[in-house]
């Protein structure tokens, strides 16, 4: 057991069961004062059990957490906030439409004035002491909505440690996933401001699946694994592949391939023409693209990737026509199409594919199997435009065996399944249309690391089977990892282009084909860009 | 991060099913029959009953089945009742003024309801005017309409007598037709809702607009579709009802707006998990309808429906929401491209529901 003398927070055996099944099971963990402390595990490895417990919404069915010299009371959410204990969820619970102001006071309070009325002025106050104590400078009276995802992240981070009773009260931060709506250099800019706060001795609790992130920034980690903590590791000196096998335990570390999930019987596909390209694009234009040409051909992968504002975002939507869009010309199978929108996508045998995370992907609402089922409704009905549900539900049990999609009940929730399953749903259903051109954003968000590598082997291997797949994605490694040209976008148009076998692919020429090269990062956050040259989110 | 999937063992689903949660309004009829029953064996525990409470209600049913299709599409159509109204004018006008064939006067009504529809899906999905208000607005204009037309007075000339008897007050196994024209169109719309490709595409525009119109589906067409079906089957009871007072009033109509709404809603309470279905909606309205026949049965005064309608709603929806499926299914907006949705905090001291998202707790940290 760990002393409670010395530390901040101290997990003393930590249990939690769930019907009797154990989600948790005697975990320990210790943060001292100033520290930043990782926390990863798996889908289901009983992570946001333990912050749930945290953050009060469970309470534990063993063990002790205390804070300082407070032992955590059940329940009171709002209570934890008065210890000093706070959060900031990877859904960061900003109204888009509120000024960073605004947002700063909400939930923890405004503060008033003898009428009654808000006191703006002390609030503005308290907003930029927090600031300074971030050592950043966000724009307190401009819609969040029209801020950059950093600034995004850092206003919660800001109303977190500053909101109701300021700042000197702040004393352990929980961060869910804070990177996974950021990229690069945007991490960077967090990562400096969430040392700033551990330098004022704040601790820190970093939850994240981006494992160079939690190396990079964390001076201790914890592994936990089916509800028990499998490994305390100090980061120094510690490699990416040593948490992964931490992770995934033994057995684990293998190429994308081996693990693809099964997908045998997709590749009895009918041979297509290897010369004609499946799809191509020419003059793509939409808000944030100015013309970029694309062609992706049969048995082939193709990963986009860009930094925010690249215009990255939007080209799986823009492609298949999802948003507003213009393009010169557009040809499937070799055949000019006049314009595209998703239904004559699906008809054409084009599936546009969006992450689990993201808008439009499924109905949280629907069960597995209606999921599932929704792209091709159309092919399971019986007469009368009466829905098969038998033949649904047989499909969807296929699905749930070739994928190992848990739990395997066909009738289950959609909203309550993890990440790495949903994203697993979403890719079936879409391969249910048996599409010959696939096109993908972010595959792999929110999506654990072992999924994940089932997930990229499995297109990888699809692509193998004669479909074309455009994958847009702003992890890196995904791309290296499967592609056989990655495409890499600047200011909405392509500015490079780097083939398996032709170039080197390697994360850091990839990464220097990203980097900005013209000018500084304007992203309200001064001299953090390039400020560590040789960290590995550090571009230029 | 953890799935928690201990929510849905495998031996309970009978049990959920056809558990208070999911089928609370029915224990509530089966506890009010009970107690008027006792109460007062003589007069209400009868077959006379049953039939006043299927004759009577099954107006409001077909109203509130109306609603079904557009609330389960995600759109509001606040104008049901004055469709209704101008469909029962239109009809009574052209028995009184064209011909007194009965067909026609039918079809003539039916054409107005489809106007009617045309209209609102102009407004709400043409011009993009949230579906709440511009509903609100053609409710308003459709109601003046239908004054216009009928010149303040009911219209009853050549209403009474074969049209009434034939559209409305025949008997068919003891209950009047109208009962009848529930039942076909509840089948129709259970039909429709869950077993066919229209139904499941419906539910999911309700529920996530941009997931159908990623999945292929065209949205706003399937919108439009479930607005003028809406008004149909509100023209139906419209032209009924005229059937049944034997004159086309201006006043009718509306009345049946909060009624109607209160049935759907509760019925999205029961048995399909939140969602808009037509099986709920007749239940409720027959939970409704019972407990105001009941109440006036035993002597209550005039105005104790009203309340007992407004209680039941509260009652229920708070009973079945509170514990099980978490709030009804938000209506949302029309679909917009791909927004960047920042969710709002949770109300303060909420406690986390099995029915929020098993990874985020949104807002935890900032009350």
């Amino acid at each position: 057991m760990p002393g409670s003398s010395g530390q901040l927070l101290a997990v003393e055996g930590i249990s939690m069961s769930f019907d009797g099944k154990w989600a948790l099971r005697d975990v320990d963990l210790a943060i001292p004062e100033g520290t930043i402390h990782g926390l990863i595990g798996h889908n289901g490895s009983g992570k946001s059990t333990l912050v749930r417990i945290l953050a009060g919404y469970h309470h534990q069915t063993g063990g002790t957490v205390r804070l300082g010299s407070d032992v955590l009371p059940a329940g009171s959410p709002a209570g934890r906030h008065g210890l000093g204990l706070r959060f900031v969820h990877q859904e960061l619970g900003l109204v888009s439409q509120f000024t960073g102001l605004e947002n700063f006071g909400l939930g923890g309070g405004y503060d008033r004035t003898r009428w009654r009325t808000i006191d703006w002025r002390r609030q503005r106050r308290r907003m930029r002491e927090v600031m300074e104590l971030l050592n950043c400078d966000l724009p307190t009276d401009e819609p969040v909505s029209s801020l950059s995802a950093v600034q995004r992240s850092l206003i919660a981070i800001a109303r977190a440690i500053g909101a109701g009773t300021g700042p000197e009260s702040a004393r352990l931060l929980v961060l869910d996933e804070p990177t996974t709506t950021l990229e690069g250099p945007e991490t960077e800019q967090l990562f400096r401001v969430v040392r700033n706060l551990a330098g004022s001795g704040i601790g820190v609790l970093y939850i994240s699946h981006h494992l160079s992130d939690v190396i990079d920034l964390c001076s201790e980690v914890t592994v936990l694994r089916d509800g028990r903590v499998v490994e305390i590791l100090r980061t120094e000196g510690a490699t990416r592949s040593h948490l992964v096998s931490a992770l995934l335990g033994p057995a684990a570390a293998s190429a994308p391939e081996d693990v693809a999930l099964a997908t045998d019987d997709l590749l009895e596909r009918p041979v297509h023409d290897r010369d004609v390209p499946a799809f191509a694009v020419t003059g793509l234009r939409s808000e944030l693209l100015s013309g970029v040409d694309l062609e992706v051909f049969h048995g082939e992968c193709v990963c986009v990737l860009g930094l925010t504002g690249s215009g990255r975002e939007e080209l799986a939507y823009a492609a298949a026509g999802a948003v507003a869009s213009e393009a010169d010309t557009i040809e499937v199978e070799g055949k000019e199409v006049a314009r595209l929108d998703p239904s004559d996508c699906r008809e054409l045998g084009i599936a546009l594919v969006p992450g689990n995370r993201l808008p439009g992907s499924m109905v949280l609402d629907f069960s597995l199997r209606e999921n599932l089922s929704f792209a091709s409704l159309k092919e399971n009905t019986k007469r009368l435009g009466l829905v098969d549900r038998k033949r649904e539900t047989a499909i969807t049990r296929e699905w749930i065996e070739r994928f190992d999609i848990k739990p395997d009940d066909p009738e289950f929730s959609s909203r309550h399944m993890s990440g790495g399953n949903k994203q697993k749903m979403i890719l079936a259903k879409w391969l249910n249309i048996e599409p010959s051109v696939m096109i993908i954003d972010e595959p792999t968000a929110g999506v654990d690391v072992g999924a994940a590598k089932a997930l990229l082997g499995t297109l990888r291997v699809i692509a193998d089977g004669g479909a074309a797949l455009l994958v847009s994605t702003s992890e890196i490694d995904d791309a290296l990892a499967i592609a056989d040209r990655i495409v890499i976008l600047h200011e909405g148009r392509i500015r490079a282009e780097l083939r398996r076998g032709v170039d080197e692919l390697t994360e850091e020429t990839v990464m220097l084909a990203m980097a900005e090269r013209d000018e500084p990062q304007a992203l309200g956050v001064p001299a953090a860009v390039g400020a560590n040259a040789d960290e590995p989110k550090g571009l230029q | 991060m953890s799935a928690e999937p201990m929510s849905t063992p495998k031996r309970s689903v009978w049990v959920r099913r056809i558990g208070p949660r999911n089928a609370g309004a029915v224990y509530v009829w089966i506890l009010l029959i009970i107690v008027f029953s006792v109460v007062s064996p003589h007069l209400f525990f009868s077959g006379e009953t049953v039939k006043e409470v299927l004759n009577q209600y099954s107006i409001t049913g077909l109203i509130a089945l109306a609603l079904v299709l557009p609330l389960a599409a995600g759109v509001y159509d606040l104008s049901v009742g004055a469709t209704a109204g101008i469909s029962g004018i239109m009809a009574a006008w052209c028995l009184a003024n064209v011909s007194t064939s009965p067909v026609l006067a039918v079809v003539v009504g039916l054409a107005a309801a489809l106007g009617a529809g045309v209209i609102n899906s102009i407004v709400v999905l043409g011009m993009g005017v949230d579906s709440f208000i511009g509903t609100l607005a053609t409710s308003s204009i459709y109601t003046a309409i239908a004054v216009a037309v009928s010149g303040e007075q009911p219209i009853s000339e050549h209403v009474n007598g074969a049209f009434s008897n034939n559209i409305a007050l025949r008997n068919i196994g003891g209950v009047t037709i109208p009962v009848l024209y529930m039942v076909v169109i509840l089948l129709v719309l259970a039909y429709v809702l869950e077993r066919s490709v229209f139904g499941r595409h419906t539910y999911a525009i309700g529920f996530d607009p941009e997931v159908a119109r990623l999945g292929g589906v065209r949205v706003r067409s399937a919108q439009a579709i479930s607005l003028i079906s809406c008004s149909l089957i509100a023209g139906v009871a419209g032209i009924t009802e005229a059937a049944v007072l034997g004159a086309g009033s201006s006043e009718s109509g509306p009345n049946y707006l909060l009624p109607g709404f209160a049935a759907a809603f509760l019925g999205a309470t029961q048995f399909r998990h939140g969602r808009f279905n037509p099986w709920g909606a007749v239940v409720a309205v027959l939970l409704l309808g019972t407990g105001d026949v009941g109440l006036l049965t035993v002597g209550a005064p005039s105005w104790s429906p009203d309340v007992f309608e407004g209680v039941m709603l509260i009652a229920a929806v708070a009973l079945t929401s509170a514990k099980g499926f978490g709030p009804l299914p938000r209506l949302r907006r029309r679909s917009k491209p791909l927004p960047t949705v920042e969710a709002p905090p949770p109300p303060e001291g909420r406690l986390d529901k099995e029915a929020d998202e098993s990874e985020t707790s949104t807002g935890a940290g900032v009350q």
